[in-house]
């Protein structure tokens, strides 16, 4: 074969070698690279754990890999795919034939990926029939054998259903089947589990493993969640602002991460055992922003004047240890206990006198077009003053109705929700204005709860003007002081929501929700939608206004690492029933129900594994 | 699937039920049908003749039911002028119009759908923003100017077709075109945007990463899935051409019945025109069903959110 | 998910700096129609006094002069006169006025109307919701302009007020749907969800946060209505069931000129391009417009 793409002597042993890659946006006008210099290589049977916040360029590197991407983009750089060396990326397209055969990929949204009218049967004959060039009746067997490979429960009856008719994780496994059709001696991973149930996505990943070992291939796993990456991959590459920062095994890195943001990323991370996680101050510079130097110096507390002028040299993820660091850090990973945060003991479901906020036998019903759908039933469990209650449950189980119930966006359809011994008003009536000042939200995504035209000042005020609070000039001195208190700086002020960053935004959210001084706030999956490193600047954020203001937390999570570092109490939550409730510290030590056993065995944590190693080590 | 089918039956006949009353109400109320039909300087007593004579001086709600009572018998009046029934007169206009509406119904579809494939493939190019400069050109073009323009064109300056006349197939070029060019616009753009808009989903990159041609992407999984909501729109031209049906017969003198619309107006022949509304909105609301069944059968979402699934 | 970090190097600018800057940025074709949208408003507002003579005069000695020519009496027509020796130029004007008038009130009324109802429909939902939903439902499955002549049948024709409300009527459902569906999705999901919970009043959250951000796509919407006001509005007038002698519009005009093809084109060709020209004018300022205030196009990275 000529051109782009030339065939190469079969290399089994290392399915994916790149090196020097840049790819970089073009327009006329201007050009921005995106990842730059970034050099990878990846054994047969290995998985290499590709790691960065968003806009690191990791999905980008593997797009750029396949020859995805689009019109508009550059690649520059070597790049060998199995037998194929692609020595000119901007014909990639001539690249149709390797794709599926030599390399496949898998997206983190397996629902939208799959052809939304056509049966995922027959979407995985097709793609077998053409891969492998068999007549369509084999191609069927092969496909259902491949869904029985990647364990479909029933795949005979999933082989007929439509995408729509299949669950996040079934999908999911649908496209790593037809990622097998081809035999590939790659595959690339782009986030396939950061959408999934925690439960789901150790299958998903015990899979992956399984079908590496059993094939061999080689796998590139894109993800931002360093417990995944423990759980997984053989080596790690962490990028930052489009280059790799530091790369070796995944013990090494773990354990003693030379690089100060592997280490901040690391730290970032709460785990299990109660690691309070520490983010990093600052945020990822935008590509076309990003400093002269070393793009972490900015942030990094250990940088000289050196790191701002001078790149350091480029750090290469093959097979041995490598860091772009002047400086890098000597010895293993050091953690400082923080303080736990006080609490009184008792048990949270118990009669209490001074409890804020309960729900006793507490039911709620939603209307559907099918009749009603009971959200939750029976729910028994209380809020005393100074606690922080974590919510816990997987997509379904019925948490964030525990909040709308609180917070009366909901009525109980049966039992009662009350806050400091009288009902809580549903919203809309008189008495939740009122009942507004002690109780807020902190809701998921903190740019959508913003008024897109109003200033992030005036949305910071607006609560105290609805109520009446103050005069015009108290409340500008005091939404000066809720700027502070939520770390943001007082010119944020002028700015709209799509001007600051996701963080920023959070900060201003919880900014407005602390104006009126309330007691409780409940906090929604408040930080599902930032980086780890913002998350971990939020969470440190909350246990900060807890301390100083006297308040009452409901942290409604999927992750629970998240509750374990944040949370006195915990109430784990399964198909609308409350299936455990009891203080943190003991629960995670020794779960009762088996239910709260699996969540936790299947949550991915950096620590974990950790402790385990050093426990050999000794 | 039957529960959906009788559901939207139902709001059928509920929409056709809005129709007549819509029309009984807007002869009845919103002025006296004798007096806007005579001439000014009728002696009232006729007009109350007439009035008498019509059932006009009887309560509202018993005219509404004897209304009803009419039409369900096909009744729909006589008209003024010379006494035949309302619904003898339409009806034989109906076929020219039908045989107008149905070719530039065909000529849309056939103009619009490739020029919008191929304008969305090749996105962003001259070819692209040729074919959107035709579509907003076609469809900022007024349809009695375009026709104007045609017989100036094809049939003063040329002399290659007829300006009027509806016997042979020719005569249908000038009327199709007419009616045509502002739907063929409206399909092609709406093509291309959607089509736009499924090759930028996740499954079309899912498609490429396994090694699929563009070639086989375009027309085995975008086209399907963009052809899908097209068929609204397809719905709502139903309506573009009845309307556009009335300028073009007019312009074209084509005896259809957009042509006696505009004649029945002028003339305030009100069971002509009542019986004209009436046929309109029944179509109207038989190609909604339509649009509506369509999507059960090819749309395998809709088939099954629609309360049937296993 | 990916926040760009807009806030380093932002600059602070005033809304109309920056449609200024947009205007300056767009396309020469938007530009174009930009000044020929101006120029016909223009013409609108003065055509009283800048037309050369008075449009309803005849002169049966200078009929279907063409453009250029001087008639009998030594007056100058520029486009030339019609088959009474009326000069077409005043007639224009005229007619640019009048449909202009009807196009401009006509879009504004639909615009307020089509969009209260909306508003109505997601603030009180219920039975509210329902019936008007049905009513929306019902309007987009018939064609205007029959519902329209079927009103002036029963009316008569030459109730200008009538008219203007009539065809500025049309396309009221598609602004009620969209502001009736944008409304329900910021009271649902997003930031008026959020001031609800803060303890703020429906009229609160309705007047100054849902409204402000539902106004860009309302904007939108008039852009695309109008180009079919000014087609409704001329082509009634041309079936003769529209604008009514002494009065007259574009399609009047248009309609007078179509007996004359064979020997005098300009009647026919002079409001005819100027309806054409207007339509597409406002379809691409209206694309274009689109394109500046929606949001994902906008703000996105």
């Amino acid at each position: 074969m000529e051109g782009p793409a030339e065939k190469l002597k079969a290399d089994y042993s290392t399915p994916l070698e790149i090196s020097g890659l840049t790819v970089s946006l073009k327009t006329k006008a201007w050009k921005c690279a995106i990842v730059e210099d970034v050099s990878l290589r990846v054994r047969s049977g290995e998985i290499l754990g590709l790691v960065g916040e968003s806009g690191s360029g990791k999905t980008v590197t593997c797009l750029a890999a396949l020859g995805l991407l689009g019109p508009a983009w550059q690649t520059e750089g070597e790049i060998r795919l199995a037998r194929t060396r692609i020595t000119d990326a901007a014909s990639a397209s001539q690249l149709v034939s390797v794709r599926g055969r030599e390399a496949a990929m898998i997206f983190q949204d397996a629902s939208a990926s799959l052809n939304p009218i056509e049966k995922v049967g027959k979407q995985l004959t097709k793609t077998v029939a053409r891969l492998r060039g068999v007549s369509t009746g084999e191609a069927r067997e092969i496909a259902l054998d491949l869904l029985r490979r990647v364990e479909m429960p029933d795949p005979e009856e999933r082989f007929h259903s439509y995408p729509f008719q299949l669950s996040g994780g079934q999908n999911q496994r649908v496209m790593i089947a037809v990622a097998l059709a081809g035999r590939p001696e790659l595959l690339f991973a782009d986030e396939p589990t950061t959408a999934l149930d925690v439960t789901v996505q150790s299958q998903i990943l015990d899979l992956i493993k399984s079908l590496r070992d059993e094939t061999k291939m080689g796998v590139v796993f894109v993800t931002h969640d360093l417990g995944v990456v423990k759980e997984v991959c053989d080596s790690v590459a962490v990028l930052y602002a489009g280059r790799i920062v530091e790369s070796g095994s995944v013990e090494r890195i773990m354990n003693a991460p030379r690089h100060p943001y592997t280490l901040g990323l690391i730290e970032s991370m709460p785990t299990l055992s109660g690691h309070v996680p520490e983010g990093i101050e600052g945020q990822v510079p935008a590509p076309d922003k990003r400093p002269q130097g070393c793009a972490f110096a900015p942030r990094c507390d250990k940088a000289q004047e050196r790191c701002r002028t001078q790149l350091p040299l480029g750090a290469r993820s093959d097979g041995g240890d490598s860091v772009a660091c002047f400086f890098p850090l000597e010895g293993n990973l050091g953690r400082t206990e923080r303080p736990e945060l006080s609490s009184h003991s008792r048990p949270a479901d118990g009669p209490s006198t001074d409890a804020l906020l309960s729900l006793k036998d507490a039911a709620c019903d939603y209307d559907t077009r099918r009749g009603k759908f009971r959200a939750v039933s029976g729910i028994t469990l209380s809020l005393n003053e100074g606690d922080r209650l974590a919510v816990i449950g997987e997509s379904g189980s019925g948490k964030s109705t525990i909040g709308k119930l609180m917070l009366g966006i909901e009525p109980t359809s049966e039992g009662t929700a009350t806050f400091m011994g009288n009902p809580v008003p549903i919203l809309g009536t008189s008495d939740h204005i009122a009942f507004a000042r002690s109780v807020q939200l902190v809701p998921q995504n903190p740019f959508l709860s913003l008024d897109p035209r109003a200033t992030i000042g005036s949305q910071i005020e607006e609560p105290l003007e609805i109520h009446g609070i103050g005069t015009r000039q108290e409340r500008r001195a005091r939404r000066c002081e809720l700027l502070e208190s939520a770390g943001l700086s007082l010119d944020l002020a002028t700015r709209y929501p799509h001007e600051i960053s996701g963080g920023q935004c959070q900060r201003a959210v919880i900014a407005r929700a602390l104006a009126l001084r309330p007691k409780v706030l409940i906090c929604d999956e408040a930080t599902a939608s930032l980086d780890v490193s913002v998350q971990a600047r939020i969470i440190e954020l909350l246990r900060e206004l807890h301390r100083m203001h006297d308040l009452s937390i409901v942290f409604i999570t999927h992750d629970l690492r998240l509750a374990r570092s944040l949370c006195s109490h915990v109430a784990v939550m399964r198909s609308g029933q409350l299936v455990e409730l009891g203080e943190t510290s003991p629960m995670f030590e020794a779960p009762e129900h088996p239910y709260t056993s699996q969540l936790l065995a299947s949550m991915p944590d950096v620590e974990v594994a950790d402790s385990r190693t050093m426990e050999t080590m000794q | 699937m039957t529960g959906f089918v009788f559901r939207k039956l139902l709001r059928t006949l509920f929409t056709l039920f809005l129709v007549v009353t819509f029309v009984f109400f807007v002869l009845r109320l919103t002025g006296d049908p004798v007096s806007a039909m005579m001439p000014d300087d009728t002696d009232p007593a006729i007009l109350d003749e007439l009035r008498k004579q019509w059932g006009l001086d009887r309560p509202l709600g018993v005219q509404y039911l004897e209304y009803w009572f009419n039409l369900l018998q096909g009744d729909f009046g006589n008209a003024y002028r010379d006494g035949r029934p309302a619904i003898e007169i339409v009806a034989e206009r109906v076929p020219a119009t039908l045989k107008l509406t149905l070719t530039a119904f065909a000529f849309i579809v056939i103009a619009g759908f490739p020029l919008g494939i191929f304008a969305a493939v090749n996105r962003g190019t001259a070819i692209d923003r040729g074919i959107m400069t035709i579509s907003v050109t076609g469809f900022s073009l007024p349809n009695f100017f375009l026709g104007i323009l045609l017989i100036f064109l094809l049939s003063v300056t040329l002399r290659w077709l007829p300006a009027y006349g509806s016997d042979h197939w020719y005569n249908l070029i000038m009327p199709v075109i007419t009616l045509g060019t502002a739907g063929a616009a409206v399909i092609a753009r709406f093509v291309r945007s959607s089509m736009l808009e499924v090759l930028n989903a996740p499954y079309i990159r899912a498609c490429r990463a396994r090694g699929m041609t563009e070639r086989a992407i375009i027309w085995t999984v975008a086209l399907p899935n963009a052809a899908i909501p097209t068929i609204t729109i397809m719905g709502f031209m139903v309506g573009t051409l009845i309307g556009g049906s009335i300028v073009t017969e007019t312009v074209f003198a084509w005896p259809g019945i957009g042509r006696l619309l505009i004649d029945a107006v002028t003339a305030r022949e009100l069971a002509v025109v009542q019986t004209v509304v009436m046929i309109t909105a029944a179509s109207m609301v038989f190609a909604n069903l339509a649009v509506d069944l369509l999507y059960l059968v090819i749309d395998p979402r809709r088939r099954y959110a629609s309360g049937t699934g296993e | 998910m990916a926040y760009s970090d807009a806030s380093s190097a932002f600059e602070r600018r005033t809304s109309t700096q920056v449609a200024i800057a947009h205007f300056a940025e767009s396309p020469v074709i938007v530009k174009l129609a930009v000044l020929w949208l101006v120029m016909i408003l223009f013409i609108a507002v003065t055509a009283r006094w800048i037309m050369p003579y008075d449009y309803q005069e005849t002169a049966l000695l200078s009929r279907l002069l063409p453009p250029g020519a001087t008639g009998t009496s030594g007056d100058f027509h520029l486009l030339g006169t019609d088959h009474l020796g009326r000069d077409l130029l005043s007639r224009l004007f005229s007619s640019i006025q009048l449909t202009m008038l009807v196009a401009v009130f006509g879009t504004l009324f639909g615009a307020v109307v089509g969009s209260c109802i909306g508003f109505v429909a997601a603030r009180f939902r219920g039975w509210v919701d329902d019936v008007i939903m049905v009513l929306v439902d019902f309007q987009a499955s018939m064609p205007f302009v029959i519902i329209a002549l079927s009103v002036i049948a029963v009316m008569g024709t030459g109730n200008m007020l009538l008219f203007i409300l009539l065809v500025g009527f049309q396309g009221w459902e598609r602004y009620a749907r969209i502001s009736r569906g944008m409304t329900l999705s910021a009271v649902n999901h997003g930031y008026a969800a959020a001031i609800r919970l803060l303890g703020a009043g429906t009229m609160r959250v309705y007047l100054r946060h849902i409204l402000p951000n539902i106004l860009a796509a309302l904007v939108v919407q008039v852009s695309i209505n109008f180009p079919e006001t000014v087609i409704l509005e001329t082509s009634m007038s041309f079936l003769g069931v529209g604008i009514q002698p002494p009065n007259t519009s574009l399609g009047n005009l248009l309609s007078y000129g179509r007996d004359y093809l064979l020997n005098a084109w300009w009647i026919a060709g002079v409001p005819g391009c100027t309806i054409f020209f207007t339509t597409l004018s406002m379809s691409i300022v209206g694309d274009w417009l689109r394109d500046v205030l929606d949001p994902t196009t906008n703000s996105g990275t």
